[in-house]
Parts: structure tokens; sequence; C-alpha cells
């Protein structure tokens, strides 16, 4: 075993179909077990899919998938996958939604109220346990999401866009939420997000993509990605305009 | 989407003022025709009042029973096989012609067969009838499951869930709500569906009720029929709505 937490070589992905689509061509990168990385790139080049890969839903056509030494499988214990706008069940209220992954896994009742009522506490969630995610605000069902895959102990945390659908004051106060946990349980991160300073602010390794098929264009280091006070740095500022270049000249292939 | 919760007095209310409603407008035609065959509503609810502590409660609980045995058995069969064939592609493939083949035909036409192959009694009817609400919720709960979205499932199977999981945990919940609106439509068409199997060769039931008040030309018992027939749509749809509250709760925030 080579230590790291994910190990991607050589990834290719094709959707099979009338017209089959190749999403994902000659990926390779690697985590450490902790470290956070970002994935940045126009719609369609595959970012979805990458994360799906990684949580074990789609099998590669080609190359090699590593999950702590292991081929991903989907429930594997310590992965758990955040969902834009869907993860959340319309007819469970806000407790069973977090408690859903346990409950999958056969854990008691009781036990699961006893794991989920902190997590509930400190996400904001608890007054609103009974209510049902219609009845909650987009920053408040992101909580539930988020504590869904608290709740199941996870070291490899997968997210697909998480944020975009809230102002940025909210936004900002969820990346800082997800800070604490990431610095207090030592998760390992991959972070999908259209937002540059997302990216930039919570991204250790950030991989601009680019489409047809998707292909890692660049892999942009960010070691200060993490620290609560980043955004307020020169640095950072530089960091987003750097990605932010580098998302232009892929835009401009792309047309 | 949100329905506007209204109190259950402000509800009654409006069924009441529709109620007198339609109750001047019958008066005034009654007024306006004044034959034998539109009796006055006054006349009607009064026989429909006797009529109910006597024969026609009989008849009324005959056919209520047959609704309901009819609905249940399609209900039990059309759920779980909707919901499978909705999410098993190749079965749907195997089934799916089989289904708008015989979907349209309008299984009354069978009457005559199911009469003699399974009886007068209340089997042969309870048949039809759930026959054609066996369809009609097969359909829209095949549609309900097809229409599952993908993120929700793989959402689940992220978590590790298994296909039982996934049937249990999305794929029933979500298609309960279209399943109960398939089943409203479905009762209308029992109801129809009843009539007509209760007309024939059977001396129970409130269509052979209003068979025999036309035959003996009672036209206030016929209308007390008619009146008995309407609260008994009425009172299943009332049941199907409270059903649909106690096991639907996301839907009525
Ligand atoms: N189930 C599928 N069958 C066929 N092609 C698919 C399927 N899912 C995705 N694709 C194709 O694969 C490519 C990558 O899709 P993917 O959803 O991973 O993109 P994305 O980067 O997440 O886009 P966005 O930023 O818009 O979410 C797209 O061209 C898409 O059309
Ligand atoms: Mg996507």
């Amino acid at each position: 075993m080579s230590g790291k937490k994910v190990e991607v070589t050589g990834l290719e992905v094709t959707y099979n179909g009338p017209r089959p689509v190749t999403a994902l061509a000659g990926i390779t990168l690697s985590l450490e077990q902790g470290e956070t990385c970002a994935i940045i790139g126009p719609s369609g080049c595959g970012k979805t899919t990458f994360l799906y890969v990684l949580a074990g839903l789609i099998r590669p056509s080609r190359g090699m998938v590593r999950i702590g030494g292991e081929p991903p499988r989907p429930g594997w214990m310590g992965t758990a996958l955040i969902l834009q706008d869907y993860g959340l069940l319309p007819w469970k209220t806000v407790q069973a939604n977090a408690e859903l992954g346990l409950e999958i896994r056969g854990t008691r009742r009781e036990a699961r109220s006893r794991i989920i009522e902190p997590i509930l506490r400190e996400m904001g969630l608890w007054e609103y346990r009974c209510s049902f995610p219609t009845q909650l605000s987009g920053g408040q069902k992101q909580r539930v999401a988020i504590a869904r895959a608290l709740a199941l102990d996870t070291d490899l945390l997968l997210m697909d866009e998480p944020f975009s659908s809230l102002d940025a004051l909210t936004r900002e106060e969820l990346q800082k939420t997800l800070l604490k946990v990431w610095k207090r349980n030592g998760t390992t991160m991959i972070l999908v997000t259209h937002n540059i300073e997302e990216a930039v602010f919570l991204g250790q390794k950030i991989y601009v993509l680019t489409t047809g098929p998707g292909r890692i264009k660049h892999v942009v280091d960010n070691p200060e990605a993490g620290s609560p006070d980043y955004r307020k740095t020169t640095d950072f500022y530089r960091q987003c305009t750097r990605v932010r270049g580098l998302l232009d000249e892929v835009f401009e292939v792309v047309g | 989407m949100r329905k506007v919760e209204r109190p259950v007095w402000c509800r009654v209310t409006e069924y009441v003022l529709a109620f007198l409603a339609l109750t001047i407008f019958w008066q005034l035609l009654a007024w306006v025709l004044s034959k034998p065959v539109l009796p006055p509503p006054l006349v009607a609810i009064k026989a429909l009042v006797e009529g109910l502590s006597g024969e026609l409660k009989v008849h009324l609980m005959v056919s209520a029973y047959r609704i309901l045995a009819s609905l249940a058995w399609a209900t039990l069969v059309a759920v779980p096989l909707g919901l499978l064939i909705g999410r098993i592609y190749h079965l749907d493939r195997l089934v799916a012609p089989l289904i708008y083949l015989v979907y349209p035909v309008p299984k009354v036409v069978f009457l005559p067969v199911v009469l003699v192959l399974m009886g007068l009694g209340d089997i042969s009817k309870i048949f039809l009838i759930g026959l054609i609400a066996f369809f009609q919720i097969l359909v829209a709960t095949r549609d309900a499951a097809r229409g599952v979205e993908k993120e929700l499932v793989y959402s689940l199977r992220s978590l590790g869930a298994t296909q039982v999981h996934i049937f249990r945990h999305v794929v029933f919940p979500a298609a309960l709500p279209k399943i109960i609106t398939s089943l409203r439509i479905a009762l209308g068409t029992s109801i129809a569906v009843l009539f007509i199997t209760e007309t024939v060769a059977t001396s129970t039931g409130i269509g052979y009720y209003l068979m025999d008040a036309w035959a003996r030309v009672a036209y206030d018992d016929l209308f007390a029929g008619v009146l008995a027939m309407g609260l008994m749509g009425f009172g299943l749809y009332l049941l199907l709505d409270w059903l649909e509250k106690r096991i639907c709760p996301w839907q009525h925030l």
C-alpha cells in the first residue's frame, strides 16, 4: 500500500449508449489522507462523473481507482457523497434524513439518535429535527446533507457543488463549518465547484478540467488553503486571479 | 405545489354551501319540469332517510363492500408490480406491450364471460371492478417509479443502500402520492363499473336498487338511490383524502 487515501491513474469513463460519450480521459491524481482538493471546470467536463466513480457508483472504463488501497464500492464505510440538491428525501424529516446512512448500515434507533443529536446541534439543526426538507432554507438543507455525512465517521468527503445555490454569506459560513470538521477529523475532501474563490479557499490542490473529453488541464498548488483567515490575505487574491486566468484559457479552447 | 391548509370548519362550510347550491338548482329544475320523473329534493331526501333505516342501507353496504374489496385487491397487486416494472428495465420491456394491448380495452365487455366463469356472486363483480382499477393503478405506479430522480437513488446507494433499501426509502414513498391520485381516479371508474355489474343478474347492491326503483316507477326511491350512491362516493373520497394526509404528510406542508 502506498499510503495514499485516493489514487487515480489513467482513469477513463465512457457512457455507453447509441452514441457513446467519453466523459473523462487520462485522469491521474492522488490525495494523502487529510488533504483537500478542488475540481473546477466547464459544465459537462465530467466533474460529477468523477465523484460518482470515486463513490463506486460508476465503474471506470479504463484505468485504476483506489480508495485507501482498494477499489471503491458504494457504501464503503469511510466515503460520503454530498450532492447539490438531490441528496435529501422529501418524505423524511431532518432527523430521519440525517440518520439515513446509519439506518441503512443497520444502526439501532436509540444508537442513531445518540450519534445524530450532537451533530444536529452543532449544525444548528436540532430545533428543525422534525421539519421536512421543503420547510428548510437552502443553507439548512445543505447542513442536513453534511450532517448525514458526518454521522458516518467519514474519512473521505466527496462534494458536488455543495454550496452553489446559496448566497455568499451562507456559503462562507458553511465553508467555515466544513473547515472546522476537516481540522478536527482529518477528513480527505474532494470538492467540485464552479466558484473560484471557494476552490481557492478550500482546495490545497486545484484541478482545472477541460471538456470533450474531460481532462486535467492544470494543477494549481495551493497549500495555504484551509486556514480560516486565508480569505483576507493578498495571496488569496493572487491565487484567485491565477485560477481565473487558467479557467479563461480553458473556456477559450472550449468556446 | 404548496397547499394552504384551511381549518376544518372552513372546508365543511364549503361543502355545505356546495350542497345547498346543488339542492336549490335541483328544486328549481323540479319546479320547471314538474314531472314525476324528477321529484323535488326534499321528497328524495325523505325517501333516502327512510331507506337508510331499511332496505337501502343493506344495498349500500353491499356496494361499499364490493368497491372496497375491488380497490383493495387491485392496489395490493398493482402497486408492487408497478414498482417492479418501473424500476426493472427488462421486466418493463417484457410486460409493457401486454399492458398497452390490454389497458385500452374496456374491461366491462368481459362481464358476461366473467359471470359465466366466476358465478353470479360477489367474486365476479369484485374481480371485474378490481381489474379496471388494477390497470389504472398499475400504469400510474409504474410511471411514478420510473420517474424517480436518478440522483436520489445515487445518493442512497452511496450510503450503501441495497435494492430493498432503495425501494423502501426512495421508490415507494416517491410513488405514494401518485398512487393515491390513481386510486382517486380508479374510485370514480369503479363506481361506474359497479353500477353496470349490479344491474345484471343480481338482487343486491345500489345498482340493483336503482334499476328496481325504476321498474317500480318509484322515482323518489330512484333518487334516494342516486343520493345514496353519491354519498358513498363522497365518503370514499374523504377516506382517501384522510389516508393521504396520514401517509404523505410531506405533501401537506
Ligand atoms: N448517464 C449518462 N449517460 C450518457 N452521458 C452522460 C451521462 N451522464 C453524464 N453524461 C455526459 O458525460 C459528460 C460529463 O457529465 P457530468 O455530469 O459529469 O459533467 P459535469 O462536469 O458534472 O457538468 P456540470 O458542471 O454541468 O454539472 C457530459 O457530456 C454528459 O453529457
Ligand atoms: Mg455536475
